[in-house]
């Protein structure tokens, strides 16, 4: 323990104890020759208690109640005091009638020259202000003393939210009443007044259930034009709307927010945006860094209590529409709040008679306003599949525009696809499902619509099929926010396919990149849904179509190359490729050997490898600057990577090491930081295998912890996807393995179990998607140090991906075995493997025709040599 | 609004330099970006404000406004983006105290207890000097106490953020709190000679 542990520990200890003799005592007992520390921990005890003795802050003596007149009455009591200013009781004093009002008196320094004509100008618009529910103003001035005055009738009555909670009112009590608020502040907007700084405290219900409103107009008089209002205390940032805190201009919609704020509290007993107490909040909101807490997470039994309904009922009826209400007049861009109180009133009132409320119909289908991009979607490395296709296709678009208003329509059109896109990401990323599903319909209603009314434009085709693959990202996506709605986003793709082989019949250059694109996450959809022999025939049949095509593109050769190299790569994914199963010990049966060793991927890595070669080679009679540099830096990684796989270590590494410099520099000069990030993350992980490979484990480490660091900072904006979830989780069980090797075994072990747990939460998701339940599997199997396999979850995750895939996929086949086999299960394992085997024979029949001898006459000699190797598995007949 | 904003790269670099250690980056920080917020703490300091502790006054607020800018641009995680703000408050109290001092101008008249928790010291004068000697003092003992100190009540997150943010426990956070507030108080003692309180 080091000497200030060590006081720290004794002053805690000494502390839980009554202080004088008893504490003296055990100090010496405790110290015993050591005066020094003891003195110190006396000395330190002394200010602990010098500290809570001291007076609380000075609380400002109350001033006495000022004698002098103010038009004409005379203040009599104090009610209570704001920021800047102080309110009274206060009486007719001519003598003339016995009239009792209210007494504003604004601070003395607030009143130069500016601010009485302000105050003159801003008294003549109250003093027209006429309504039962606002209480009016009936005089003002500037006081003999100088201070601005105002005198309001005066009402006797209890805050609201006091109120609410005395008399228990229920929910729907509470609405109505909050309707009366609404009137009130409807009829201001009508006159042009808006108040600023609606908060309960200047809410008032009198006795016989009637609100009355103070103090409109009053927080615009005393500072317009302040960089913040909070800044000069005089609103209470509880209430505030953001464009308040940020000192940017009000309005109408201000007073939406401030009333959102009263409403959901009323409703839930608690406020929108977290604790109240913290100072931090307030600098959040500012910052729009504060997400509304979803109201029905919010209530406690007590809050149900003052609201005479059970917690459950209670927490039912915030579902839905009272909720997508609150959320809407909560908005932080005051665009999207309700655009006047009279709708927010309306959507009150539908939903008290049980009527459809507008916030829930909601789209930004019709709206066609500036979208603030603060909430970008995170690029993930995925979308490199996009890379090539959106740079080749959709900008070569050749059919011939009838006219303007065409291309106006569709690019407003594409517009509103990405608008509502990125509104359904948002409300996935807040976990609003229910919001998002409906946008989501509304948008697949929308895009039906559109189709309907022009069946024959090849334009709206491109459009149309775009929209559907973003909608199927969003649907179904392992890499970013997404329903998990398989069969839907199956739906999807399709369509985007049928409107791209449209194009394609009528010659559209650049369809047919997209058709491929589209066939290709359908194909993906197949096999999550159980239909693998579909996908992999379908698979063979786009890849043919691609290869087919390709002589005739000419300008944009790099993105078709390389979209047809990515997708054997994907195709090696699928066959099982990418997991290298460690050595096993002596015993283990031969089957076991052999089917580690299978390299299912070796025919289709071969092609890749040659395409991703003739991408990086500039076509006849240009230089190299004919590349792209981001896309070659990104070719140069799987290249890289595939060169290694084959022990072609100085190509390999040389190609690496171009892919990171290329990447680091990007890095340091782009914007679009995200995406360059992924890939760098990307490149550090290579060079690490590669360096493990040949022993060199600390050097393999530190392109680890590199990694690491690239996916940190990627993360920070957003919550971690899935697929940065498995990398990270991927990356710690690698570092925990590279760490175990390096003797530092008490770091390995926590690193591994962080990186299981990351992989383990993915798993648990119920729709997880079957290649990260394998994946989670594999992992589970493989881990070091040994203390973290956990072979009965991994049997479990990985019956889970075979079931998914209906039995369709080998190497999940492979993976169950190698469980089975680990749990002791010898049998079973040998069946499983039997079955995967059979599967791989399967396929490797559905593929054969992609290994023509012609064209790629390396990978028609490794695939016979596969087949071959298939049949001479041991002892599986 | 904030006034001069120097290029997102130039905060990006210092932000970056003062997350690897480099505490004057922090300071070149605060001079490059945000003079006019010492002329800002200036005036809040001054305002009348009896009984309001430093949190009330705003302050606190415009200096999160200037610096919501720069979070925006350079995707540096919350903890290390709160405890930097809270670093930068305590420099800019230090600063206003150090200029009171230098020109010799009386004290503002009245008090403005840092917080209530730490009413003791007045965030208008001197006993910020003393408090930030103190500090640097028990930052060499433990620094995670010297953050939750900044992060308490210099920017006025409560006690779970607090721990929150520094990836510890609640409970640690109250202990932290206990302790460092009687360490310095009693530092502040002996830095002030101010007559020891009765026992």
């Amino acid at each position: 323990m080091t000497p200030i542990e060590r006081i720290e520990s004794l002053f805690h200890q000494a502390r839980a104890l009554p202080a004088g003799v008893e504490r003296r005592q055990w100090v010496d007992e405790q110290c015993g020759n050591d005066r020094e520390t003891a003195a110190q921990l006396l000395a330190l005890l002394d200010s602990d208690q010098a500290i809570s003795h001291l007076p609380g802050p000075v609380a400002a003596a109350e001033p006495p109640v000022p004698t002098a007149q103010f038009g004409a009455y005379r203040a009599v009591e104090l009610l209570g005091r704001g920021g800047m200013s102080a309110v009274y009781k206060a009486r007719r004093s001519d003598g003339r009638f016995e009239q009792t009002v209210a007494l504003k008196i604004m601070a003395g320094y607030l009143a130069g020259p500016e601010f009485l004509r302000r105050f003159e100008l801003e008294r003549q618009l109250l003093a027209t202000l006429s309504h039962n529910h606002i209480t009016r103003l009936l005089d003002g001035g500037v006081s003999s003393a100088g201070d601005p005055y105002l005198i309001t009738e005066y009402v006797e009555g209890r805050t609201i939210d006091q109120y609410c909670d005395e008399e228990k009112l229920d929910v729907a009590a509470r609405l109505r009443l909050f309707l009366q608020v609404c009137e009130a502040v409807d009829h201001a907007h009508r006159n042009r007044i808006v108040h600023l700084d609606l908060k309960p405290a200047n809410i008032l219900v009198d006795s016989e259930g009637s609100v009355k409103l103070l103090d409109f107009g009053t927080a615009a008089l005393a500072a317009p034009g302040k960089s913040s209002l909070t800044a000069v205390g005089l609103l209470t940032p509880r209430y505030a709307s953001p464009e308040q805190l940020r000192g940017q201009p009000v309005g109408a919609a201000t007073d939406v927010f401030s009333l959102g704020v009263v409403l959901y509290e009323m409703v839930t007993g608690a406020w929108p945006f977290g604790d109240p107490a913290s100072a931090l909040s307030e600098l959040c909101r500012a910052v729009g860094d504060a997400p509304v807490r979803p109201p029905t997470g919010v209530v406690t039994a007590e809050a149900a209590r003052s609201r005479s309904t059970p917690v459950d009922r209670l927490r039912h009826m915030l579902r839905g529409d009272l909720s997508a209400i609150l959320i809407k007049a909560l908005e932080d861009d005051a665009t999207r709040r309700y655009e006047s109180v009279t709708r927010f009133a309306a959507d009150v009132r539908h939903f008290l008679e049980h009527r459809p409320v507008s916030a829930r119909r909601q789209t930004a289908w019709y709206r066609a306003r500036k979208f603030h991009r603060r909430h970008r979607v995170a690029v993930t490395a995925a979308a490199l599949l996009f890379l090539f296709v959106a740079a080749s296709a959709a900008f070569l678009y050749q059919v011939r525009l009838r006219n303007e208003e065409q291309e106006r329509h569709a690019a407003g059109l594409s517009k509103i696809v990405t608008q509502a896109s990125l509104m359904i990401t948002e409300h996935i990323q807040k976990s609003q499902l229910e919001l998002a599903r409906e946008e989501e319909l509304s948008l697949r209603e929308s895009l039906e619509q559109e189709q309907r009314d022009n069946p024959d434009n090849p334009l709206i085709w491109n459009l149309l099929g775009s929209a559907y693959m973003q909608l199927g990202q969003l649907e179904w996506f392992r890499y970013g926010p997404s329903f998990m709605d398989r069969d839907r986003a199956l739906d999807s793709y399709g369509r985007a396919r049928a409107f791209f082989e449209k194009m394609e019949r009528r010659h559209a250059a650049g369809a047919l990149d997209q058709s491929v694109a589209a066939r290709m996450y359908e194909s993906e959809m197949l096999i999550e849904t159980g239909r693998g022999w579909e996908a992999f025939r379908e698979v063979v049949q786009l890849l043919r179509d691609d290869e087919a095509a390709l002589p005739s593109r000419d300008s944009r050769s790099f993105g078709s190359v390389g979209n047809l190299a990515s997708y054997y790569d994907m195709l090696s994914d699928r066959l099982g490729g990418n997991m290298a199963w460690p050595e096993e010990d002596a015993d283990a049966p031969g089957w076991r050997r052999a089917l580690a060793a299978l390299q299912p991927s070796r025919m289709t890595n071969s092609i890749a490898m040659t395409l991703y070669r003739a991408v990086l080679t500039p076509p006849a009679g240009a230089g190299p600057e004919a590349i792209p540099e981001r896309g070659g830096a990104i070719v140069r990684l799987q290249l890289g990577r595939l060169q290694l796989q084959v022990g072609m270590r100085e190509a390999g590494w040389q190609s690496l090491r171009e892919a990171l410099r290329a990447f680091s520099v990007a890095a340091a000069t782009t914007h679009d930081s995200g995406y360059v990030l992924d890939h760098l993350a990307g490149a550090h992980i290579q060079l690490s295998r590669a360096a493990e490979a040949e022993g060199k484990f600390a050097e393999a480490l530190r392109e680890r912890e590199q990694a690491m660091a690239c996916l940190d900072k990627l993360a920070a904006p957003q919550p971690r996807s899935l697929y940065q979830k498995e990398r990270v989780g991927g990356l710690r069980l690698a570092s925990a393995r590279l760490l175990n090797r390096l003797g530092r075994r008490a770091e390995a072990l926590r690193e591994g179990q962080a990186g299981l747990r990351d992989l383990r939460e993915n798993a648990a998701q119920p729709r997880a998607a079957a290649l990260t339940l394998d994946l989670a599997a594999q992992r589970l199997l493989t881990a070091e140090p040994l203390q973290l396999r956990d072979p009965a979850q991994a049997r479990e995750y990985a019956r889970r991906a075979v079931d998914q895939t209906a039995a369709t996929m080998p190497p999940y086949l492979v993976t169950l075995a190698f469980a089975e086999l680990a749990m002791g299960h010898q049998e079973a394992a040998r069946q499983t493997a039997r079955s995967a085997v059979e599967g791989y024979r399967k396929v490797g029949e559905i593929l054969k025709p992609l290994f023509d001898s012609s064209r790629y006459p390396e990978a028609a000699s490794l695939y016979r040599e596969w087949r071959k190797q298939l049949e001479q598995l041991p002892d599986l007949h | 609004m904030p006034s001069e904003s120097p290029f997102p790269s130039e905060i990006t670099g210092l932000l970056h330099r003062w997350k690897d250690g480099d505490r004057e980056a922090l300071a070149s920080l605060a001079s490059v970006a945000y003079k006019d917020l010492r002329a800002i703490a200036a005036g809040y300091l001054r305002r009348e404000g009896a009984g309001h502790t430093l949190q009330a006054t705003g302050l606190v607020n415009e200096l999160y406004l200037r610096l919501a800018q720069v979070r925006r641009v350079e995707l540096i995680d919350r903890g290390h983006f709160f405890a930097f703000a809270a670093q930068l408050m305590r420099m800019v109290l230090i600063d206003h105290a150090r200029r009171a001092r230098a020109q010799k101008r009386p004290a503002a008249g009245f008090r403005v207890p840092l917080h209530e928790e730490m009413a003791w010291v007045d965030a208008s004068n001197d006993d910020m000097l003393a408090l930030d000697t103190a500090l640097t003092q028990l930052e060499a003992l433990d620094g995670r106490k010297v953050r939750v100190i900044e992060l308490r009540y210099f920017l006025g997150c409560t006690n779970d953020e607090a721990a929150g943010l520094l990836g510890v426990s609640r409970a640690t956070v109250d202990r932290d709190l206990d302790f460092s507030k009687a360490w310095l108080h009693h530092r502040m003692l002996g830095l002030s000679g101010a007559p020891a309180p009765d026992r």
